[in-house]
């Protein structure tokens, strides 16, 4: 991005000094236009130097271009050849490029009067929002004065052709209007479709006002449940007992399993009584509690079975097992003969305990699940209560969320419906500018940025 | 090191190192269930009626997850893919649950535990046990196998219902006393238990320990696969894998809670019970080092990352159990809302 430019000083000077020793053998290039002289005639501007141009070598033999300078819409000051058609040069019109880089040979050079011609292209490659001057620069970038320094400080280099300056920008604007008209064209068929799909997918929803969206209501969520029944906490205790009863009344000690507590007595007159004692030290409170509620529970399993079709845990086929070395234990006690000597207390006592144990476990693990079960039936439960209140303010939000996006696109429509108007408007008051006809010089038409 | 405590640990090592004999899971190939999809069953033999892939002398209790069986599950993509893999075991090996885990996670296949509607519809008829218990049934280390499908589902259609049954793992259970070599390893940890009761306890403790992280590291996954498929470099993978290592470290410093008086009714009870308090002894010691060691994790969740919670919850699900021969039957509320099943709510 350019600034400003100015005559480099080092050529600057030489050229002075240079044309004041030949000013006068020349008419056309004078002392005045630094033995130069710039036309234009149409769509041609012509170039011409004396012999006695300090760089008449160089212009001989690798030319000069001719390139436009202007700011655009963002106040930006660019470059831009202005070589179209040339071969060896651009094709066409290019903005922001390095001068220099702009042609690799000469535009129209006739060597024999030193003469260069330039054809000035229908369109720029942007808006001015200024004057377009015109500059001439020799391949090594250096530019090229066409009249002489003054007293003001005027420019030295610039030159401006108004009607070609007014006439390029106004096809570059029109042309910019009718690439904003074809995208404003398409943006708004995208979004007229975009509107109709959304007023449908709206409407399939019932989502028409903001009272439709109050008004959504969502069924109450409902899964089939196990048909298991839960424990309130103060029952569990109780529940749980009466579940292992009910395993313990249909258990059998020749399956490995914990059989109504009728045997406890019996096998235990067989045990020497200082055994039995100690025994019962450790034992006794289980013991206690597993008849206890033998005989308080006991009675009531048919009643318990007959009102809950599935138990509090487990199934009903569930027995209570013993461990298998004490199975091993009681299975000894079993194969005895009445002729054998007395069982081993250790046989027993290890039978009993294990029964006791047993059911102590199954009780325990009871209440755990009850416990466990009550928990997150009651979780679930009003996880399920919630979830319809949560899926309602979601759809509500949707529905709002739905709304909203049609409005906004119907406000982006109504937009680009505005832009295309104007765009449209725009075109219709552009107005054409004549070409030059009439052929004039250019060296004194000053051109600022 | 005394030579009597050398003894000890040799002998404690080998008798943890000793375990059932177990005939593996069988694979069927399902070319299309009642939905058109091809299936692979994984399931104990015994499991079905009239299944001329299992011979007859196979019983359905002594078959189940077995070492080597994720070698022998590799072996069946070949014949897929498969839109659901079904899984009627119940269960054997908790390493093999886990490995099995994994395995269906890193293919993101679907797993379901089909009930006996959906096997008739697929040509399949499960045994019924004098019980009356159907044998589509998940249970033990089915059911951590289980978690590692992407996608979910237990057939729970109320009069026809798969079991889905968790409890808490052992290396006690000894449910074949019969097995080999099985009568001498009870012995030697009865032994040990009446000698170096808190040697024993600590041995559980740490294997307990171990046992729960990589438990842990199944469900959180588990959860959090339904966010996004996670590399094996997830900073978030990486730093609660950072977090475990390190509460393994430090728990390795804490003795295990044995109080004197827990231990000297153990000690009463098998003088006066023989072997036969063993088993319910060992058991609760592996509970409570369950519990400990799950305590310890909830002392560092926030390190642990996104639902580490609910990770920890299915965990202590599973030891709600005081014992492997106890099982919980989750109910289908409790499925759902902890994150067993992926089941959509419309």
């Amino acid at each position: 991005m350019t600034k400003s430019l100015r005559v480099p000083g080092r050529h600057g000077g030489a050229l002075l000094l240079s044309i004041g020793a030949a000013a006068i053998a020349l008419s056309a290039q004078s002392r005045d236009s630094l033995e130069t002289k710039v036309t234009v005639d149409g769509n041609e501007v012509v170039f011409k130097w004396s012999k006695h141009h300090p760089w008449d070598a160089d212009l001989v033999a690798r030319g000069a271009a001719l390139y436009a300078e202007y700011r655009d819409a963002s106040d930006a000051v660019g470059t831009e050849c202005l070589q179209a058609g040339r071969a060896g040069g651009s094709s066409a019109p290019r903005r922001g490029g390095a001068p220099g880089g702009c042609f690799t040979g000469n535009a129209v050079v006739r060597r024999e009067d030193r003469t260069i011609s330039f054809q000035l292209p229908d369109i720029l490659t942007a808006e001015p929002s200024g004057s377009v001057c015109l500059v001439l620069r020799l391949p090594d970038n250096r530019v090229l004065p066409v009249r002489r320094a003054s007293k003001r400080g005027d420019d030295t280099v610039r030159f401006q052709i108004e009607e070609w300056a007014s006439a390029a920008a106004g096809r570059r604007r029109t042309l910019n209007l009718q690439q904003r008209r074809q995208q404003l064209d398409a943006g708004l068929t995208a979004q007229l479709a975009a509107v109709t799909q959304q007023e449908h997918a709206n409407a399939g929803r019932g989502w028409q006002s903001d009272a439709t969206c109050d008004a959504i209501t969502v069924a109450p969520i409902a899964i089939s449940g196990s048909g298991r029944p839960v424990a309130p906490p103060d029952e569990q205790d109780e529940v749980a007992r009466q579940v292992c009863i009910a395993r313990v009344g249909a258990g059998r000690a020749e399956d490995e399993e914990v059989s109504p507590p009728h045997d406890i007595v019996q096998y235990l007159k067989q045990v020497p009584a200082d055994l039995r004692d100690r025994w019962l030290t450790l034992r006794g409170p289980q013991v206690e509690r597993f008849i206890a509620d033998w005989n308080r529970l006991g009675a009531g399993v048919e009643r318990y079975v007959k009102e809950h079709p599935t138990p509090h845990f487990g199934a009903y086929r569930d027995r209570v097992a013993i461990q298998s070395l004490a199975y091993d234990a009681y299975d000894k006690l079993r194969q005895a003969k009445p002729s054998d000597p007395a069982p081993d207390p250790k046989w027993i006592l290890g039978y009993l305990g294990s029964k006791v144990q047993a059911y102590e476990r199954c009780v325990t693990d009871g209440r755990r699940q009850l416990e466990l079960n009550y928990r997150e039936a009651a979780s679930l439960k009003a996880t399920l209560e919630a979830l319809p209140d949560r899926l309602r303010g979601q759809e509500v939000k949707s529905c709002q969320s739905g709304l909203a996006r049609l409005a906004a696109m119907r406000a982006k429509t109504a937009a680009l419906q505005e832009d295309l108007a104007r765009v449209d408007r725009e075109i219709s008051a552009l107005v054409s500018t004549p070409r030059p006809a009439r052929r004039r010089n250019l060296n004194e038409v000053l051109c600022a940025l | 090191m005394s030579s009597r405590l050398l003894v000890s640990l040799v002998c404690l090592i080998a008798a943890m190192c000793v375990a059932e004999e177990a005939f593996a899971l069988n694979y069927k190939v399902i070319p299309k269930d009642a939905d058109g999809k091809r299936v692979l069953l994984a399931y104990n033999c015994g499991y079905l009626v009239d299944d001329p892939d299992c011979p007859a002398q196979r019983e359905a209790f002594r078959n189940g997850f077995a070492a080597g069986e994720l070698g022998r599950l590799r072996q069946q993509w070949s014949k897929g893919p498969f839109a659901e893999v079904w899984l009627l075991s119940g269960g054997g090996l908790l390493d093999a649950g886990i490995e099995l885990a994994n395995e269906l996670r890193d293919r993101s296949q679907t797993v379901r535990v089909p009930n006996a509607a959906r096997l008739r519809g697929a040509g399949l008829t499960p045994r019924r046990t004098a019980g009356g218990l159907v044998m589509t049934i998940c249970a033990s280390s089915c059911t951590v196998a289980f978690m590692g499908g992407q996608f979910r589902f237990i057939d729970l259609e109320p009069g026809d219902e798969a079991m889905y049954a968790v409890h808490a793992a052992s290396a006690v259970a000894w449910h074949d006393l019969d097995a080999p070599g099985l009568r001498d390893a009870i012995a030697i940890r009865a032994a040990l238990a009446r000698s170096d009761m808190p040697g024993l306890v600590a041995a559980i403790s740490a294997e307990n320990r171990a046992t729960a992280g990589r438990l842990f590291t199944v469900f959180q996954e588990t959860l959090w696969l339904v966010v996004k498929n996670r590399g094996p470099n997830d900073p978030e993978r990486r730093a609660r894998d950072r977090a475990l290592t390190q509460l393994e470290w430090e728990s390795r410093s804490r003795p295990p809670v044995y109080p004197i008086e827990q231990r000297t009714r153990d000690m009463a009870l098998l003088d006066l019970e023989g072997d036969a308090a063993l088993q319910d002894i060992l058991m609760r010691v592996e509970r409570a080092s369950m519990q400990q060691a799950l305590a310890g994790l909830r002392g560092v969740l926030p390190s642990l990352g996104r639902r580490a919670d609910g990770a920890l919850d299915m965990v202590a699900a599973m030891y709600d159990t005081s014992s492997i021969l106890e099982t919980n039957q989750i109910p289908k509320e409790t499925l759902l809302k902890m994150g067993y099943l992926t089941e959509f709510i419309k």
